[in-house]
């Protein structure tokens, strides 16, 4: 997975998660009242409607006491039960990582730093996992089955305050483990890369734009060339021509630049030659800085394209620049005359005949000042914090209405699936063209044997066919949404090994959100499930 | 069995379990200093597949091996599937790593070191734009089968891979010229070769050639014992003395002439004919070798109780598959002086015209033609003399070629000296039977002088 970080959009997930809670909700409250009305008649109703409203009751009674009690002992419970020997297994990882690890990177600073860190990361997440989702998993079933929750239940403690109080148990335990191994996993990585690769480990600060094209004849479009990559992540622009990469940045700080004493550009470009050229020379590549809005612009002298490492460009905040028209020399200010409201373009040209640049989105950015490596790192294992916490609250919540074992089976399965498959679903949901229609229509088109090409005559039973359809596509998107999206937090980990800060917008804000998101429907499920169960029933 | 109490019962287990250890300790008693042992390690030691018998033991790859149980090709297939997707990728630090732990589950498979040897020396390093990126990863790819033979040190293949590597990549490909020079005086990566050639491939500064030779050399060591799976035996066995002619070829693309070219095609020659040469062969009725002459034929039919023509069958058959005699007939030819310096006429020739020294010069109020011009005719009217003396030379395209860059070069020299095309010159039959290849040369000889349209 290339690293592509995009903006993520509270307001539309905030609507979404509105709309599947919502949805959900009353889709669950429809069918538990007509399932009671035909069972028990009103009487079921009236104790439908009662559930709903103790639910209600319950959700503004809390005791922050009693969840606390019940959280202390869940904690002291899981250190009885020997989890921090996972400790044991992180000891003994980090003691001889570092045997297996040095000099297999090629000697790169920034490869030996992603080696090192993605494997600090990655350990931490995959030991922390199996661990909460056991934990989680087990802790409520094994209550029921020794009865201890029998002994609670009997005290004036109400079950959404048992839920809670297991998820915040779980999750203390979870916190201890993830900061005592993130803190080691900070000291190792700094001990073991070498002296000379020190330097590059920090956390860059990146601003990226939107890129567009123009391609050979100058005329926009939203790819450039494709030469023949399986891989479409980046387009190319042909040199020598007027085909350009234009990528426009938004929200600049000026004023951190101008503490900064210029623009510093980092670009990693693709090189492709249509010809052998001059093999001792790499391709050389242009900048131009545009003013969006007056539409001056500066060039910048042409540089070398280091091919898969980072170029970087340091922009004066002064630039000569030669009119061809006056055929004067003028000083232009990067600050004052080229960003306008916080806004620059740049453009990006191949210089070579006949040789080609490839780029994607994420290939150029405008660095602003870096941060410390302790930032980066320590919001990835904020984010492994959150995805332990997601874990925690989805296997409590299984847990509730599940016997151990399927509830561990359903969790990991909604982490395999969410951290996975989660594409592919929406590729499969979203993906726009379904060909031979939905279930109805294809059942109708397999009974008829009409292919996939065959238009099916436009008529009432085919609006109808479609109507139906359309209800079962909304309903997959539905019964998409209910599986968290664990992608995220893979992305969130991916920061720090690249050497960048985790952004907030894109990087933090994400997992905090489905971590939310998740958190509040768990809390409710698991109350409801509890508080339904027959607790003698192990 | 119900009948048993628990005592008895346990007893009956107790004693069936010593029944079964029996066997089994016969079976896997450890290997004893002189090859007994019991039946798996005498097995083991009979067909080579001890970890030891193959090659240096990585404890890290066993234990790896050991770990996964049954699903050591699982875990495989999924890092295959991995490195191809991060090689569509270009994530070629993820490629590398994920290489590493396929050779972790799979040390003794070869296929795996050489596909992926060659992946990393050719596929990867095409992927990159840097002439010196791209020697890096060629050396990736070597120094990954030397890795591969150390693990396997039976097998020929290897060794004979990274022959091939050392020699036909780094002295063949477009940047032949720059990776020759990283290889041969100082690395790209100063920093950790201290401005000198890569000391895990080259610790002495040897040409590339010499280095691939001594390669080929413990391929065929090895190839004495077990057989090679790339080619037939015979051309197998030719590459140390090949290695040897591609060495002074080299130094002349190059443009060094003299003692040092002369001599190595004579070492090449000698190499071939004599050792190559004298290798033996096994056939049904006995061993043949390659340079047999016809009195040796008769007194191998001899000894081996058959007709002479069967013997001198075989030999052909030998000599046409390893192309023996055109081999021996261009090396005994390039050592010769004339060769040497026909070469080196129209190497000089063609320099002169790159460097722009190819205008008419006036002498005395006359004027000469240019010194490029000069030597360029020297070097045709040589090769047409060693033509008429050697016609097997004309199947010889390499030789071909430089000939007809030589009439090229003569005619834009001509051109740049604003001079109607020569009527008459050296080899001029042969330019006009070879016009068909003229146009890609011309396109060459353009390209490697920068003449724009």
């Amino acid at each position: 997975m290339p690293f592509n970080p995009e903006p993520y959009n509270v307001l539309v997930s905030f609507l979404i998660w509105l709309l599947v809670f919502g949805g959900s909700a009353v889709l669950i409250a429809l069918v538990s009242l007509l399932v009671a009305l035909a069972v028990q008649g009103s009487e079921g109703v009236r104790g439908v409607l009662r559930l709903i409203g103790d639910g209600f009751t319950e959700l503004f009674s809390l005791s922050f006491r009693r969840i606390w009690a019940l959280a202390t002992l869940t904690f002291k419970e899981s250190v009885r039960r020997k989890t921090l020997l996972v400790f044991v297994v992180f000891a003994i990882l980090f003691m001889f990582a570092g045997w297996f690890m040095q000099g297999s990177s090629g000697e790169r600073a920034d490869l030996q730093i992603k080696q090192h860190v993605t494997f600090a990361l990655r350990a931490i997440s995959w030991l922390i996992l199996p661990v909460s989702l056991l934990l989680a998993c087990w802790g409520i079933p094994e209550d029921i089955k020794a009865r201890s929750l029998h002994t609670v239940v009997t005290k004036p403690v109400r079950r959404s305050e048992v839920v809670l109080g297991r998820m915040l148990g779980f999750v203390g335990i979870g916190t201890v483990v993830v900061a005592a191994m993130g803190f080691v996993g900070y000291v190792w990585v700094v001990r073991q890369i070498p002296n000379d690769a020190r330097a590059k480990l920090v956390s860059r600060v990146p601003v990226y734009g939107t890129l567009t094209f123009r391609d050979r004849v100058g005329t926009a479009t939203d790819r450039g060339v494709n030469v023949g990559d399986m891989w479409m992540f980046r387009s190319f622009i042909e040199g020598a021509s007027k085909a350009r990469a234009v990528w426009t940045f938004e929200g600049l700080d000026v004023d951190e630049l101008k503490r900064q004493g210029g623009l510093k550009l980092e670009a990693k470009f693709e090189s492709f030659r249509t010809h052998k050229g001059d093999i001792n020379t790499k391709l050389f590549c242009q900048y131009r800085l545009i003013n969006p809005d007056s539409k001056l612009f500066a060039d910048v002298p042409p540089f070398p394209v280091n091919e898969f490492s980072e170029t970087i460009t340091t922009v004066a905040p002064t630039i000569d620049v030669y009119n061809d028209t006056t055929q004067e020399r003028k000083a232009v200010s990067l600050f004052d005359d080229l960003i306008s409201n916080g806004k620059l373009t740049v453009e990006v040209q191949c210089i070579d005949t006949g040789q080609f640049l490839g780029m994607a989105r994420p290939d150029l950015f405008i660095r602003m000042a870096d941060r410390s490596f302790f930032s980066g790192f320590s919001k990835s294992v904020v984010s492994i914090w959150l995805m332990m916490v997601l874990v925690v609250a989805l296997g409590v919540t299984a847990s509730c209405f599940l016997k151990g074992p399927v509830a561990t089976l359903a969790t990991f399965s909604l982490i395999v699936v969410g951290m996975w498959f989660r594409s592919f679903m929406e590729t499969v949901v979203l993906g726009g063209t379904f060909k031979g229609g939905g279930p109805v229509e294809s059942i109708i088109r397999i009974a008829t044997h009409k292919n996939i090409q065959e238009q099916i005559e436009e008529d009432a039973i085919s609006q109808a066919i479609t109507m139906v359809d359309y209800a079962a596509r909304a309903m997959l998107w539905l019964a998409q949404h209910l599986v968290p999206n664990f992608e995220h937090f893979t992305r969130a980990s991916q920061y720090a090994p690249n050497g960048f800060d985790v952004d907030w917008q894109a990087g933090m804000l994400p997992v905090i959100f489905v971590t939310l998101a998740y958190l509040v429907p768990c809390v409710l499920i698991g109350y409801y499930s509890l508080k339904l169960r027959e607790l003698e029933s192990k | 069995m119900n009948s048993l109490t628990a005592m008895q019962r346990k007893l009956v287990y107790f004693f069936g379990i010593l029944v079964l250890m029996i066997p089994t300790m016969l079976l896997g008693l450890p290997a004893g200093s002189e090859g007994g042992g019991g039946v798996i390690a005498q097995k083991r030691a009979e067909y080579d597949l001890g970890e030891s018998n193959l090659g240096q033991v990585d404890p890290s790859s066993a234990t790896m091996n050991l770990v996964l149980l049954g699903f050591r090709g699982v875990a495989a297939n999924l890092l295959w599937l991995d490195a191809l997707d991060q090689q569509e990728k270009k994530n070629w630090s993820q490629l590398k790593s994920n290489v590493e732990s396929i050779i972790l589950l799979q040390p003794h498979y070869l296929q795996v070191w050489r596909h992926q040897g060659w992946n990393l020396a050719y596929n990867v390093s095409a992927e990159w734009d840097g002439v010196a990126d791209r020697y890096y990863w060629v050396k990736e790819g070597a120094k990954f089968l030397i890795r591969g033979h150390y693990r396997n040190q039976i097998y020929p293949d290897l060794p004979h891979d990274v022959g091939t590597t050392l020699g036909k990549k780094i002295g063949r490909a477009d940047e032949w010229l720059q990776f020759r020079r990283y290889f041969i005086d100082k690395d790209p990566d100063e920093q950790k070769y201290g401005g000198g050639p890569d000391n895990e491939l080259n610790r002495d500064g040897l040409d590339n050639y010499l280095v691939a030779r001594d390669w080929y050399e413990i391929a065929n060591e090895k190839e004495m014992l077990r057989r090679n799976t790339i080619m037939a035996r015979v051309l197998f066995r030719q590459y140390p003395s090949r290695s040897l002619m591609d060495y002074p070829d080299a130094l002349q693309r190059e443009g060094t002439f003299g003692e040092l070219s002369e001599q190595g095609w004579q070492e090449a020659h000698r190499t071939w004919v004599n050792e190559y040469g004298r290798e033996p062969y096994p056939f049904q009725f006995g061993e043949v070798f390659l340079e047999a002459t016809p009195e040796e034929i008769d007194a191998m039919a001899k000894e081996y109780g058959v007709d002479a023509n069967l013997v001198s069958k075989a030999v052909e058959s030998l000599r046409s598959t390893a192309n023996y005699g055109y081999w021996k007939t261009r090396s005994r030819i390039e050592a010769t002086p004339e060769m040497v310096k026909a070469h080196r006429s129209l190497y000089e020739g063609q320099r002169l015209y790159r460097e722009g020294k190819y205008g008419d010069v006036e002498v005395d109020g006359k004027v000469q033609p240019s010194e490029a011009e000069t030597l360029t005719l020297e070097g045709l009217t040589l090769f047409e003399g060693l033509f008429q003396e050697h016609s097997e030379l004309l199947d010889v395209y390499d030789t071909v070629d430089e000939v007809l860059m030589g009439i090229i070069c003569l005619n834009y020299i001509a051109q740049v000296n604003n001079h109607p095309a020569p009527e008459s010159f050296p080899l001029k039959s042969l330019w006009l039977q070879q016009q068909i290849r003229i146009p890609n040369l011309n396109t060459v000889f353009r390209s490697e002088n920068r003449i724009r349209e």
